[in-house]
């Protein structure tokens, strides 16, 4: 009877990171704080870790499938090419159903590769914490610094995008809001974007169905990469998948657009599995979703991990079905629909939620998050300098 | 790789994933959150459970509360300090102690969080 309300939660965390993966702007962390704050009245009806399964469920479904809006939504001019992400660059000729491949992928690669790994990464997380417990801020302060000084085309753009992000990270902490981090969010890396596409004559092309040719070696060496820079990174709180992304690709030789979408994926999900790893050896979870779902849980023992851990297979099989179907579905629409619109009505659903959500607070801090936004794609630097919300903060937290 | 491959290796998993939870979930109970786990079993264990106030009593020493979850229900004794708050129909995080009393167990509430 408990694995059929298991696998049931699980089923409804999937379907609800339908909605969370293909809407940008719904952030898992917001649903799994909202969960988390009806589960005493939930808790009445479903035992806690059918609440924990939902929330996995959704987490896993949902990194799957946001690769499809960040590929569909928000491709530049084509005449921007310089500055194009990899997966629009696709987009921009056609195959963006190879681009959400490449990502199914490396996600499906990485977990099943952290899967085997758990038991490893326990021990090494138990040895390497305590040791590097004490230096994190220096640590992270030199992570920083490295970013910044590995930026091809503009390091003084880099430096002031990183401060003035830090800046707007430290007003928006203090001022109390319930969910501080999705006017943020959505401003600096959501809305942004959108209103730049918006300005764009963007002509998305017919898509192809074609599958990528992904060689064995590009692959392994690919997947190896994320999974040791990912599970190094997720010890420090702050860094998230792009910058360990940036160290990653450091140690993969001849790093291309297509290669860079899967080892990115696969550091979402390495991300997303050591969130397991941490909450279990050193209680402390660095993705916002799995921290609720060790919330709602309580102590996470060996039985609990093992369960989370059959939870995210069931729901890598069921993402990555969802995830190709879904794709050839966006590719044939693209084409058909009016981009334009797309974009404004999601800039119109995001602005109204963080209206409902965070009140005139929270649209001060999303209406500069989104300015700020603006800065990475016109100056032609990346859009990962904005981490510098959390990092900036943290670092002085940690060293003051 | 081809797309069967790649849909293969991902049925192949979900497949793991379900056998995986079956064994587990029919081995046991795994999670003490629940108050039908609260045995004796866990008798001077700390539990930590959710659920609803179902009805409440002050004494001048302690705050007596009935708590409900899917599970069951159980007794939360709570000093002063920790019940002076509450109120039937609040919905509770209660993290305390399993204590036997006139045959029936119940907790003692170190924690108690409303929501």
């Amino acid at each position: 009877m408990l694995a059929l309300e298991l696998l049931l939660g699980l089923l409804i965390g999937c379907g609800m990171g339908i909605f969370t993966g293909i809407t940008p702007g719904i952030h898992i962390n917001l649903v799994s704080v909202l969960i988390l704050s009806l589960s005493p009245w939930l808790l009445q009806y479903v035992s806690p870790l059918t609440l924990g399964l939902v929330i996995v469920g959704m987490t896993i479904v949902h990194t799957f499938l946001d690769s499809i809006p960040a590929t569909f939504l928000g491709a530049p001019d084509s005449d921007e090419v310089l500055s194009v992400l990899p997966g629009h660059r696709l987009l921009l000729e056609g195959e963006g159903y190879e681009a959400v491949t490449r990502t199914v992928i490396g996600t499906l690669a990485a977990a099943i590769l952290m899967v085997a790994l758990t038991p490893v990464l326990i021990i090494g997380i138990n040895y390497l914490y305590p040791l590097i417990k004490e230096k994190i801020s220096i640590i992270l302060l030199t992570l920083c610094i490295f970013f910044i000084w590995k930026e091809p085309r503009s390091k003084l753009w880099a430096l002031l995008i990183f401060m003035l992000a830090g800046v707007l990270g430290i007003i928006t902490l203090t001022f109390g809001l319930k969910d501080p981090l999705f006017p943020l969010f959505s401003g600096l890396f959501g809305t942004a974007g959108l209103l730049l596409s918006i300005n764009d004559k963007v002509n998305i092309p017919e898509q192809k169905i074609s599958f990528p040719e992904v060689t064995k070696k590009e692959g392994f060496s690919t997947i190896t990469s994320a999974v040791i820079t990912g599970s190094l990174c997720s010890m420090l709180p702050g860094l998230g998948p792009s910058q360990a992304a940036m160290i990653g690709a450091q140690f993969t030789k001849t790093m291309t657009g297509p290669t860079f979408l899967i080892l990115n994926s696969a550091l979402n999900m390495v991300n997303m599995m050591m969130s397991f790893v941490t909450l279990y050896a050193i209680d402390k979870g660095r993705n916002g979703a799995i921290v609720v779902v060790g919330q709602i849980i309580g102590k996470i023992g060996k039985e609990e991990l093992l369960l989370l851990i059959a939870a995210v297979l069931i729901a890598l099989g069921i993402g990555t079905y969802l995830t190709l179907a879904l794709t050839k579905v966006f590719s044939k629409l693209m084409t058909k629909i009016n981009y334009k619109k797309v974009c404004v009505s999601i800039i119109v659903f995001v602005t109204g939620l963080v209206v409902l959500l965070t009140g005139w607070q929270g649209i001060v801090i999303y209406l500069t998050a989104t300015s700020l936004g603006l800065l990475p794609p016109l100056k032609n630097v990346g859009r990962s300098h904005m981490m510098g919300c959390l990092l900036l903060p943290i670092i002085l937290f940690l060293l003051l | 790789m081809k797309e069967k491959k790649l849909t293969k290796i991902a049925l192949l998993c979900s497949l793991i994933g379900i056998l995986l939870l079956l064994i587990i979930a029919e081995q046991q109970d795994i999670s003490a959150s629940n108050i039908k786990n609260i045995t004796n079993a866990t008798l001077d264990q700390t539990v930590q459970i959710k659920g609803k106030i179902t009805s409440i009593k002050e004494t001048p020493a302690v705050t007596i509360a009935q708590v409900q979850d899917s599970t069951g229900f159980i007794t939360v004794i709570m000093f002063r300090k920790e019940g002076a708050i509450l109120t039937k129909g609040m919905l509770v995080e209660v993290e305390g102690m399993v204590k036997p009393y006139n045959d029936k167990l119940e907790i003692e509430a170190k924690l108690v969080k409303v929501f």
